[in-house]
């Protein structure tokens, strides 16, 4: 009995710190409203400062939600996604508001843990060389044909 | 008897077709100097190619279909049709060419939200486009939101008697100026005018809640170039969200009711006449209908206790109402959240607003209220005329820009568009049933949709079938249009076919 309690709580620690999608945050976000929650994703766009406080964007494939944290905890994160980069990929620990009083109604996670999971890379975009072909072809003809347009009167 | 189009007619409209389609070549130069400015070689790419075809198919038009026939009317009402579905093709290869749409039909999808300033998104993955990118695909609402005809007649064109066809086919009626090209010219300027300074204030804004100085000079012009022109794209995901930022979302609020005033009003009050802001018609009852508005979703929100506190439920809600009705779709929220949390009379609110839009001859899509107030009128004269001896004569007036007197010719005008809008609205709404969508969230997206407001209840996105997304892109192209342009050129099209 004693094992089965432990096999219990060992799966009930494992189960929390599951990540729950943010579809999932969003459309039960009754449920979880002030509850404690983990949620992972990549760090997109900006790191917006807020005092000694800061917000992230944490986009999990589906959504992305608002992070509340302390500039400390946000530290964890260097890189933010853009065109040029894959950003961090985090994991959050905290409370999430369905319609935070604190920000004007926004659905939020006010987290009390970031921890890296991994980090953010350069993205490789090669240029595609049959566009550089059909782009030269192409300005051939808009060049000859300009010249021609150029003479309507 | 049903007179075939000869082949000069068909010049005329390949020629002005050709013209707006070397504009929109031309206008691809503004993303293709952003890429080159941020070193990004693909999207040079891509707007080298597709500005090199749109130009080439714009040069090659007017060559081939080169006339100097004046334009008529069922010309003009054609060219703009065509045109912006034309564009719309066009303006969608760099996007197709990004690789960041599913297929052509998205990119198409994302073009003619553009052009039409509706706001519905199909990109894979809006966080990681390219600066470029971004600037086209707002540009291309600023563009839209103008006019690409206007554009194109107070750019290329020759000023004739004719222009005013093609200015109203776009949806406009118009004329601020006694010149057509004046008038076009005039909107230009406003537009250019809050551009500067809308830039400006938002870009200040965004710096100061911590985005870096050329970001948010970037993201200022975008989100002015959406929002003034009543589009609501934004660089990011979350929408206007991403930035959790009250003095932003009061900033954008003042920038798209701006954007919704008819431009003959703007002429009105920076020509001295600020009286005309109390005396219009439109004016009063768009403040009336967001009052309104504001009352039911307000108390649908109370009732079922969304918000924390009156000051969040006061911001969400005036945010998102106002949003609607200005036909912009910028959002706080998650689509899920409004279904789920809002309630069915906040959304009956947000949907009559979207119907509703803002006023003719601005960039806001809907019905436009002030052809609700001409109906209004029309209905309170009907029922005066029941009170009164059948012998006695009555007049009813109404002032926008000047006062005039209500015929039976206008309020046929406006019953006949309201009744289209209303028609396709449903029309819309029952597609989406078909396709095995709940009534009331089909109906919302149809709404959106018509009206060019962009909002989503979730039904819009890159996993839709492809003939829904063709028939919501067929809506929001007729709603932009206001039907009359896609008239003209079905009756091209049938006398082309039947005539003689």
């Amino acid at each position: 009995m004693r094992y089965l309690s432990v096999l219990f709580f060992l799966l009930g620690a494992l189960a929390a710190a599951e990540p729950i999608g943010s579809a999932e945050l969003i459309v039960q976000a009754a449920k979880y409203d002030g509850r404690r929650v983990v949620y992972q994703g990549e760090v997109i766009g900006d790191i917006l400062p807020r005092g000694d406080k800061v917000w992230l964007n944490v986009h999990d494939g589906q959504n992305a939600l608002g992070i509340f944290t302390t500039r400390s905890a946000a530290a964890q994160s260097k890189t933010a996604g853009s065109y040029r980069q894959r950003g961090d990929i985090v994991r959050v620990s905290g409370v999430l508001h369905r319609a935070c009083a604190a920000h004007g109604g926004d659905l939020d996670i006010h987290a009390e843990k970031i921890e890296l999971i991994a980090a953010g890379f350069p993205l490789a975009r090669p240029a595609a060389k049959w566009k550089i072909v059909l782009a030269l072809l192409f300005a051939a003809l808009t060049f000859s044909l300009g010249r021609l347009n150029s003479r309507l009167k | 008897m049903l007179i075939k189009p000869r082949l000069e007619d068909h010049k005329i409209v390949g020629f002005y077709l050709g013209t707006v389609l070397v504009g929109l070549g031309a206008a691809m130069g503004i993303p293709l100097l952003t890429a080159l400015c941020f070193r990004e070689w693909n999207p040079l790419l891509d707007y080298s190619l597709s500005g090199a075809i749109t130009l080439s198919l714009g040069f090659a038009l007017r060559l081939s279909c080169f006339t100097k026939k004046e334009i008529g009317w069922l010309h003009g009402l054609t060219v703009a049709a065509l045109s912006w579905l034309v564009a719309a093709l066009m303006a969608a290869l760099p996007l197709y060419f990004s690789g960041g749409f599913g297929s052509y039909l998205d990119a198409l999808f994302e073009a003619m939200n553009a052009l039409a300033t509706a706001g519905f998104s199909l990109v894979r993955d809006l966080d990681h486009l390219a600066v470029a990118h971004n600037m086209w695909r707002h540009l291309l609402m600023l563009l839209g939101g103008q006019g690409i005809v206007v554009i194109a007649l107070s750019m290329l064109v020759r000023a004739g008697a004719g222009g005013f066809k093609l200015y109203a086919g776009e949806g406009r009626d118009e004329r601020i100026l006694p010149n057509i090209l004046h008038t076009a010219r005039f909107i230009c300027l406003i537009s250019s005018l809050f551009l500067v300074l809308g830039t400006a204030v938002l870009a200040l804004i965004l710096w100061s809640e911590g985005l870096p100085p050329v970001k948010a000079l970037l993201h200022g012009l975008w989100l002015f170039m959406a929002g003034f022109h009543t589009g609501g794209f934004t660089p990011q995901t979350q929408s206007i969200l991403y930035y959790h930022s009250w003095r932003l979302e009061l900033a954008l609020l003042g920038l798209i009711i701006l954007g919704i005033f008819n431009f003959h009003l703007h002429y009105a009050v920076l020509s001295g006449d600020k009286k005309e802001l109390r005396r219009n018609i439109e004016l009063n009852i768009f403040f009336l209908s967001v009052l309104l508005g504001a009352f039911l979703v307000f108390w649908a929100l109370i009732q079922r206790q969304v918000y924390p506190g009156l000051l969040a439920m006061f911001r969400k809600g005036s945010f998102l109402l106002i949003s609607a009705h200005t036909s912009t779709g910028y959002t706080t929220l998650y689509p899920a959240q409004l279904f789920r949390e809002w309630g069915q009379l906040a959304l009956l609110a947000l949907m009559t607003a979207m119907s509703l839009g803002g006023s003719v001859c601005s960039t806001a899509g809907g019905i436009k209220i002030l052809r609700l107030g001409l109906i209004g009128k029309a209905l309170r004269q009907d029922v005066q005329r029941l009170l009164l001896p059948d012998n006695a004569v009555l007049a009813e007036k109404y002032h926008h820009i000047k006062d005039a007197f209500l015929n039976d010719k206008i309020v046929r005008g406006a019953a006949l568009i309201t009744l289209l809008y209303l028609a396709v609205f449903l029309l819309g709404a029952v597609a989406g049933v078909c396709y095995g969508y709940p009534f009331f969230a089909a109906l919302f997206e149809s709404i959106s949709a018509t009206s060019n407001t962009g909002l989503s209840c979730g039904i819009i996105n890159p996993a839709l079938p492809a003939g829904l997304k063709i028939i919501y892109l067929l809506q929001i192209w007729a709603g932009r249009l206001e039907f009359i342009a896609i008239f003209g050129l079905l009756a091209y099209g049938w006398s082309c076919w039947r005539g003689k």
